[in-house]
């Protein structure tokens, strides 16, 4: 879908280490290498810390390809959390977020537009490791299938679970890197009202199910299982991370969603059969 | 960039009033196509403009800014000149589209593996959710769907078949029946197979699946085919309370032999060689002492190998009871 020759790839946008965790990154070299169509050139990584509408951190390396070989400090990204008093993971607001941008800067090109997949890692010496699978900033391929089907951008998850006896609940993240502000609605199974949200350009938000679900009337003390779905007029980027409900610091997971897809049941059988044919002619 | 841009034509267009800044081609003009070619597909508006045809960054603008045309185009529109518009031939590919149009269609038969834990204070649970987004109405149609648990040794334990309306879901407990496993956790797997029974819109019926403890739930959905060179993985361990695994899911009927290598900067830390048994599930541990030193000093990758298609998937687990997650590698 993004084929051509291109100067860089589309941008990843991950979460910034919430508070109390840190964050690594590291670039798959040998993935990336296989993406360039030349064996030596140069390479530009700019990281962006972004929170609500700053750069807080702007980092600026290069990545030198020669001969298959690597060098250079792009590879490797490693900060703590901004998180302070005025916003961030405990109270929901202003979320940092980190913008991931490769360019050549050298000879050579990408075939494709969207770049090699790596996950961030979040750690500390007192706290559970997780990772965070990052996402495209535009031109995300289920979401254009999707829009093209639905005519609506719908994220979400199907086995969202909110258990006060196991210590679980989950947050919904809203990550908005855009110019203009967002404005979501955030649906429970179950429940018809949905719960708006909105999210300043350049920043990102979280709420917890669990307060939605007070909110709508659900008891706390009980248990609630069920489809979640995210819907707007423009994309955002959206996380769903499994943390403890009593503290929310304590992050179990940090999860892509699932797009209500646009893409069909079915396929002609025409097209099948080519398909099959081609295959065999090429193996 | 300029405030002002000049569009193919040569008039001046505002920043704003680009659509596609990569072949600078104004709203305007997509407008105009679309009202003077009120047939056209989406595709088509595009190919006659060349809106989305370098970067495709814009798709998802032009997209929506398609369909609002489309509602808004006024009665009688005469727009750009019959003689203006740019010719379609009848090529090979439309050939085929045509053919593709009136061809019988056939279901895809969707398919999808998760790894299954249980144990003490341990509890999978499969979920598939056919689940309708209430402002757009019901577009899946019913599914069948074919499961099929297995233990830590391949072993079926439990197989079901059955169909899936919209607005319903089934979860089903895959953890009570598992019997074997490694590192303190019985180990199994699930397989899935899912089919349209009509032609529909795929929705939210990716198989997902949650493992919860008495200190958390962790939720992951389902993927299909396994691989022989799975993406490396960054991690880090600095938290003596903290284990980490791999869980392998063997995907097919022969031994997969496994090569796990961690490694940072290029330098090899650990090399692990783990063989599973057709089908089998197993788990297998990665934190050892020279690996722990060197992520003191930053993040590892794990890398692996197999013979056979596998499934692999990061466990993480923190205290006792544990706090579990999963991600798939």
């Amino acid at each position: 879908m993004h084929a051509g020759r291109h100067g860089y790839t589309i941008p990843l946008i991950s979460l910034a280490p919430p508070e109390p965790y840190a964050l690594s990154q590291s670039l798959p070299l040998d993935g990336l290498a296989s993406l360039l169509s030349v064996t030596s050139t140069t390479l530009q990584v700019e990281r962006y810390v972004i929170r609500n509408g700053e750069n807080v951190i702007h980092d600026v390396s290069e990545l030198v390809l020669n001969d298959g070989k690597w060098s250079g400090n792009g590879m490797d990204f490693n900060i703590d959390s901004i998180d302070d008093d005025t916003g961030g993971w405990a109270t929901g607001n202003d979320l940092a977020y980190l913008e991931t941008h490769i360019a050549i800067t050298g000879e050579g090109y990408f075939p494709d537009l969207v770049g090699a997949s790596f996950y961030t890692v979040y750690w500390g010496p007192q706290w559970k490791t997780f990772y965070n699978d990052s996402r495209l900033k535009y031109a995300d391929p289920p979401t254009i299938i999707q829009v093209a089907a639905h005519a609506k951008w719908i994220d979400g998850y199907p086995a969202s679970l909110i258990d006060p006896s196991t210590d679980s609940d989950k947050s919904v993240v809203v990550v908005n890197p855009y110019f203009a502000p967002i404005s979501v609605q955030i649906f429970l199974e179950g429940f018809e009202k949905p719960t708006r949200l909105k999210v300043p350009p350049q920043s990102g938000k979280r709420i917890a199910l669990s307060s939605i679900l007070e909110s709508l009337g659900h008891s706390e003390n009980s248990s609630w299982c069920g489809q979640v779905y995210v819907s707007g007029k423009n994309r955002a980027v959206v996380f769903y991370a499994d943390h403890s409900l009593r503290d929310p610091s304590k992050i179990t997971t940090l999860e892509h969603g699932d797009a209500y897809r646009g893409e069909l049941t079915h396929e002609p059988v025409s097209l099948r059969v080519r398909r099959s044919i081609g295959d065999a002619v090429r193996a | 960039m300029s405030e002002n841009l000049q569009e193919n034509d040569g008039t001046l267009k505002q920043m704003d009033e680009v659509l596609c800044f990569s072949r600078l081609i104004s709203y305007e003009t997509f407008r105009n196509f679309v009202w003077a070619n009120p047939r056209a597909t989406f595709e088509e508006a595009c190919k006659g403009t060349g809106v989305g045809s370098k970067c495709t960054a814009c798709l998802l603008n032009a997209q929506e800014f398609y369909l609002e045309c489309q509602k808004n185009r006024p009665d009688g529109f005469k727009g750009m000149q019959e003689s203006n518009l740019p010719s379609f031939r009848f090529g090979k590919a439309d050939l085929y589209r045509l053919i593709d149009k009136f061809s019988p269609k056939a279901p895809f038969l969707l398919k999808g593996v998760i790894p299954t834990f249980g144990g003490e204070n341990i509890k999978t649970t499969l979920r598939i959710a056919n689940s309708v987004f209430d402002p757009l109405g019901p577009k899946s149609p019913t599914f069948r769907l074919e499961i099929e648990c297995r233990d830590h040794d391949g072993r079926i334990l439990d197989e079901h078949d059955l169909v899936l309306p919209p607005y319903e879901r089934f979860d089903l407990n895959v953890s009570d029946q598992l019997t074997g496993g490694a590192e303190g956790i019985l180990t199994g797997s699930c397989r899935v197979k899912m089919s349209a029974l009509k032609p529909g819109y795929r929705g939210s019926i990716r198989p997902h699946f949650t493992v919860e403890t008495p200190c958390g739930a962790t939720a992951l959905h389902s993927q299909g085919g396994g691989k022989y060179k799975p993406n490396p993985m960054i991690t880090r361990m600095t938290n003596a309370e903290e284990s980490q695994c791999i869980s392998l899911v063997n995907c097919e009927d022969v031994r997969a032999d496994v090569s796990i290598r961690i490694h940072q900067k290029g330098k090899t830390i650990e090399a692990i060689e783990h063989s599973a048994a057709p089908f089998a599930a197993s788990m297998v541990e990665i934190g050892t002492p020279a690996v722990r030193q060197a992520c003191k000093d930053g993040a590892v990758f794990v890398e692996l190998n197999s013979t056979a298609r596998v499934r692999p998937h990061m466990v993480v687990r923190y205290g006792t009871p544990p706090r579990l997650s999963l991600d798939h590698m």
